[in-house]
């Protein structure tokens, strides 16, 4: 999958395997350049309605292995544009894209070739209520093996093992995997639904609003295990918290009014954006 | 010095001491009005089921083992006979017992004689029927109640074509019980397919289609009074009671269930069958519950389509059956022929019992006897369904 | 400076608050340098002492406009304009203690010159002292009025006070040389044009961080023209 090389460059996608032309080389590298974009959007319009536009003319680039975060006030499209990444809004029989489209990982994902159902096994979600299924940790994480039709015991118990060490809950509740998920704290319950999300082994990662149910010390155990999770995924994290951006991503984009304001790296954007608006959010000068 | 002035003085000390009594008086008038109604729904409640459970209780309850009145529940209706033999003694037994006794005891001048129809033997023919009515209806109903409900609640997007299907579900509740009686009988009794034989055929013309290459036609003659017609009446009246329980239960399950399941890259009816339909089931089938057994207390939806005042035969016994037909043909004329028994029922029993009799001392403790007993039945339907959803409260939190 | 009002009103009264208290703190190490050097031109021993005294007052808004700057920084979590501008406002109040500091040297060293026998070479002080005080004065309005621009003049100025203090030293090594008996008098004098100096450099320094608050661009030891490449 040249999509997996493209978060793990090997040295084999370095140098081409192909017989040497200069003009050879430089489009294999142009194409890999475009494929370490994972996310990118083209100019894109959305309605809920079909009518009344909430998001307007949106174009970025996400960068594959880097957490980027969203933000901007409630009802200013970022929760939308993070649904429209895995399809989410199909659910709402009325909402399409009406200008524009996404790529993910190169191809644009609302072609009518393109299941919604595969999509999602790509591009996972985590909520922002934690939301684990009543039943024990292990169905929990195994769920989305489970309904991919997997039912070999040993392929599912080394799954879930995995996945519950990548969210760094493998040692709070190896003990107890048959205990309901319910049971566990509110940052543990959250982390349980990020093992349930890397278990289906996505290359993206949506969050849309992780922390904000949790209390700071949970919220900061779901930061840490963020940043360990970008060597792996790339990581689109929509937040309210302005700090929360800035601990965790890389870029940072800011909306408002259904519009990208200003895209940028984390540091430049809360330290000196280019827009008075951003400006104006980010120190708490709306009105 | 009056008491207002007094008053006035103290409260100038005391700034927190009422201003006034007038608003403390109506405070403590109101509050009484309001205990008083309650306490008025208590008495009635009290004077019905203390009425029921003084007469009902000695009918069903012995005081030597086995402590039942055994006879009470191994017996259908029968007829009473009140008799005085010649050395002046007053008996009472049901008909078939009398006859026997009469037998038994060829010498015996009988005096008095006199019978009170329905008031004899036990009550076993309407409890089966009532249990089977019921039985049929929580099938029937959960099945086409559920699916609607996962369709209006899961699938259905917000429109006017489901805004008329809900207007029509929330006025199929306010139909009154008699005219889905009569809708029963003219549907279920009267018109619904079956196969038959030619020499049963009691329709013509398009209503009787002869099947392909057989003797047998498909003939839009209805059921016939039958527990099935019954049970699909109820279904029909208990159907928005089941409907919007369980579109409650589904609402109850959270969003994220559904959307955490997308999201792992399930498709839609894998969700719906696990991680939405496992949390509501119980919910659904509590509710249901409850809403049944309000209809298993109608008299008018069965007394047109399934019920019998007089019936010897229990619904299973005496099934006929065609020996000529193979072993499945023999099971499945047997299973519909079951089906298309009709029955006795509790409700229309204690209709018959206490409203087309002459009433009279012989015939009260059948009265309070089957009362008693449908109540108590009906409130521990009730109760199971009040301690399921507690149950069920506790264990699902989320 | 963003002019839009913070949602949060006590935020901005503490961002004016601190600033005021800043410019005060600006107004006083002025002050110090002034006096200092008008007690030696003068031979007043009395404005010497005024500036020795003062540094601790100096010294103590320096301390309580960190505190300030700490406590914005806990409470409100500033980000962008807000942040850059608590960060430079703590920095621009240490480079001001130190210009406190240079006066105060100044006039401990005004005090002894005046006990010593009057030389004429001490009218060389004056020019070094009236471009010194011009940065200082300028930094402190650029600061104030967040005018960037007036800030980026300061490093031409901060040229030609090195000038003025070059020549400065080299007529007075040059009158060590002629004159041995008041040697204590020009090395203190030395001394001194060296501690001007040094408040220019501070002065310059307070206008890079006006610059940073402003434009957001670190332009320290690099001057004006990395603000024009990045723009």
């Amino acid at each position: 999958m040249s999509s997996s090389k493209v978060l793990m460059p090997t040295e084999e996608n370095i140098s081409p395997p192909a017989p040497e032309s200069s003009a050879v080389t430089s489009s294999h590298e142009s194409s890999q350049e475009e494929t370490e974009k994972v996310i990118k959007v083209n100019d894109l319009n959305f309605a809920y309605d079909g009518k009344k536009d909430v998001l307007r003319d949106i174009s970025l680039e996400i960068q594959g292995g880097e957490v980027t975060a969203f933000i901007g006030p409630s009802g200013c499209g970022k929760s939308t544009l993070l649904r429209c990444f895995n399809r989410m809004n199909d659910l709402i029989p009325t909402a399409s894209i009406t200008k524009g489209s996404i790529e993910i990982l190169g191809t644009d994902i609302y072609d009518q070739y393109v299941d919604e159902i595969e999509l999602r096994k790509h591009v996972g979600m985590v909520f922002q209520k934690y939301n684990p299924f009543p039943k024990s940790i292990y169905e929990n994480v195994a769920y989305g093996l489970r309904i991919q039709g997997i039912k070999d015991k040993a392929t599912l118990d080394q799954s879930v093992e995995e996945s519950l060490i990548g969210a760094g809950l493998w040692e709070e509740v190896k003990d107890r995997l048959d205990a309901s998920g319910l049971g566990l704290s509110g940052g543990q319950q959250q982390r349980l639904c990020i093992a349930r999300t890397i278990a289906v082994q996505p290359k993206i990662i949506l969050m849309d609003e992780p922390c904000s149910a949790l209390d700071p010390i949970s919220t900061a155990t779901v930061e840490d295990l963020i940043t360990q999770l970008k060597s792996k995924f790339t990581i689109v994290i929509v937040t309210h918290n302005m700090q929360q951006a800035t601990r965790v991503s890389d870029k940072t984009a800011f909306f408002y009014l259904g519009e990208l304001i200003e895209y940028d790296s984390t540091t430049r954007l809360f330290g000196s954006p280019a827009v008075k608006q951003t400006e104006d959010y980010i120190s708490g000068r709306f009105g | 010095m009056n008491e207002f002035s007094d008053n006035q003085i103290l409260n100038k000390e005391r700034p927190f001491a009422p201003q006034t009594q007038k608003r403390r008086q109506t405070d403590t008038a109101v509050s009484w009005v309001f205990r008083l109604a309650t306490y008025g729904i208590l008495a009635c409640a009290a004077y019905i089921f203390g009425d029921i459970i003084v007469k009902g209780a000695p009918v069903v309850f012995r005081a030597e083992a086995p402590f039942i009145n055994v006879e009470f529940f191994t017996r259908s209706p029968e007829t009473l006979v009140v008799f005085e033999t010649q050395d002046g003694t007053e008996r009472q037994l049901a008909f078939s017992d009398y006859s026997q006794w009469k037998k038994d005891n060829p010498g015996v001048e009988i005096a008095k004689e006199h019978t009170h129809s329905y008031s004899g033997g036990g009550i076993l023919g309407p409890l089966v029927g009532t249990a089977l009515l019921t039985i049929i209806c929580i099938v029937i109903a959960l099945l086409i109640g559920q699916a609607t409900a996962i369709f209006l609640n899961e699938y259905s997007s917000k429109g006017r074509f489901i805004n008329v299907i809900r207007l029509a579900i929330m006025n199929l509740a306010g139909v009154p019980s008699v005219v889905f009686g009569l809708f029963g009988l003219g549907l279920f009794c009267l018109f619904f397919p079956v196969i038959t034989t030619a020499s049963e055929l009691r329709v013509e013309g398009w209503r009787a289609i002869q099947l392909f290459g057989t003797e047998k036609y498909l003939a839009f003659q209805g059921w016939g009074t039958c527990m099935l017609a019954g049970g699909c009446t109820l279904a029909v009246m208990v159907l928005p009671v089941i409907i919007t329980a369980c579109e409650e239960s589904l609402k109850a399950i959270p969003m994220g269930f559904r959307e955490a399941s997308l999201a792992l890259g399930a498709t839609k009816w894998q969700t719906i069958r696990t991680s939405v339909l496992p949390y509501a089931f119980p919910g659904m089938l509590t509710a249901s519950v409850l809403g049944i057994t309000r209809v298993a207390g109608e008299t008018a939806p069965i007394m047109f389509t399934a019920a019998l005042a007089h019936k010897d035969k229990l619904p299973w016994q005496g099934l006929a059956v065609n020996p000529e037909s193979g072993f499945f043909g023999r099971m499945l004329s047997q299973v519909f022929g079951f089906f298309t028994e009709s029955v006795q029922a509790m409700p229309y029993h204690i209709y018959t019992v206490a409203a087309r009799i002459p009433q009279s001392e012989y015939t009260r403790p059948m009265q309070y006897g089957s009362v008693f007993v449908f109540m108590v039945l009906v409130m521990c339907l009730s109760a199971l369904s009040v301690f399921l959803r507690i149950h069920y409260r506790k264990k699902m939190k989320w | 400076m963003n002019e839009t009002p913070h949602i949060i009103r006590d935020f901005d009264s503490s961002l004016k608050g601190m600033k005021a208290s800043v410019l005060h703190m600006a107004a006083i190490a002025g002050g110090n340098l002034d006096n200092a050097v008008h007690g030696l031109l003068q031979r007043n021993e009395d404005l010497c002492n005024d500036a020795i005294a003062e540094d601790e007052e100096v010294n103590a808004y320096e301390r309580s406009i960190d505190k300030e700057g700490m406590e914005i920084l806990l409470r409100f979590n500033p980000l962008a304009s807000d942040l850059r501008a608590v960060v430079a406002s703590m920095k621009v109040s240490t480079n001001l203690e130190r210009i406190a500091d240079q006066s105060e040297n100044i006039a401990r060293r005004a005090r002894k010159i005046i006990k010593k026998n009057e030389v004429p070479e001490i009218q060389l002080i004056k020019p070094v002292h009236a471009l010194a005080a011009s940065l200082v004065a300028e930094a402190v309005r650029a600061f104030s009025d967040g005018n960037s621009q007036l800030a980026l003049t300061l490093f031409d100025k901060d040229q030609e006070l090195d000038r003025l203090h070059k020549k400065a030293i080299k007529d007075l090594t040059r009158a060590i040389e002629k004159d041995q008996e008041n040697l204590r008098t020009y090395l203190n004098l030395i001394f001194i044009v060296r501690c001007l100096e040094r408040i220019g450099d501070h002065a310059v320094n307070i206008g890079e961080d006006t610059v940073y608050i402003e434009e957001a661009a670190d332009i320290r030891h690099i001057g004006p023209a990395a603000l024009e490449e990045e723009e």
